[in-house]
């Protein structure tokens, strides 16, 4: 397999990876907005700060990240 | 390596770009505030496990991830003032009670997001300029 086939095959993996962790964001925050709206409500001040605190582990996870 | 680079910058500044346009690829509509308020949390979210997973690939540079971390921290702390703002403002959850302070802080912590895929994108161009 050559380095251009190789390097070819990790840029298609980590794209996917990416592309999956977009996905499954995007699945995560269309459940809350659905459930909400199923529910015939908004989202509440509660969720709005669950979310608020995973935004900030993720970040400071990143900034830990080694 | 710079091609991995390139590639990878390219990839997040479409994935932010697909994030942040969530209501063009089925997203439900974010129409009232606390909704724009969790897809502007959890676009902060898939920024930065994005970059983790870079990071973790030995694809993004210490400076990269600083920066990013920076944007991030400072998007958090726009969404936080607005989130006040329309506290105050509308102190009984209403989704009809309107707010402009928090608004207007609320487009300026989209235009900071906006500004991680602007910041990306520049990366990008700067690593096509090297090769």
């Amino acid at each position: 397999m050559s380095p251009n086939t190789i390097a070819l095959l990790e840029l298609l993996t980590n794209g996917v990876a990416l592309a999956s962790q977009a996905v499954a964001q995007l699945t995560a925050t269309a459940a809350t907005l659905n459930a909400a709206a199923a529910e015939g409500r908004d989202i509440s001040d509660d969720e709005v700060d669950a979310h608020r605190a995973t935004a900030v582990a993720a970040n400071a996870a990143l900034a830990k990240a080694p | 390596m710079k091609l991995f680079r390139s590639a990878q910058l390219a990839c997040s500044a479409l994935m932010l770009a697909f994030m942040v346009g969530c209501a063009s690829v089925g997203m439900p509509v974010a129409d009232t505030f606390n909704k724009k308020m969790v897809v502007g949390y959890d676009t902060i979210t898939w920024v930065a496990e994005s970059a983790e997973s870079l990071r973790t690939a030995g694809k993004l540079s210490d400076q990269d991830r600083d920066n990013i971390v920076n944007i991030n921290a400072e998007a958090i702390a726009a969404l936080d003032l607005a989130v006040a703002a329309r506290r105050a403002a509308c102190p009984f959850p209403v989704s009809t009670c309107a707010s402009p302070v928090a608004d207007a802080k609320l487009a300026f912590a989209t235009s900071l997001l906006q500004g991680i895929q602007a910041y990306l994108n520049a990366q990008l161009a700067a690593a096509g300029a090297k090769k």
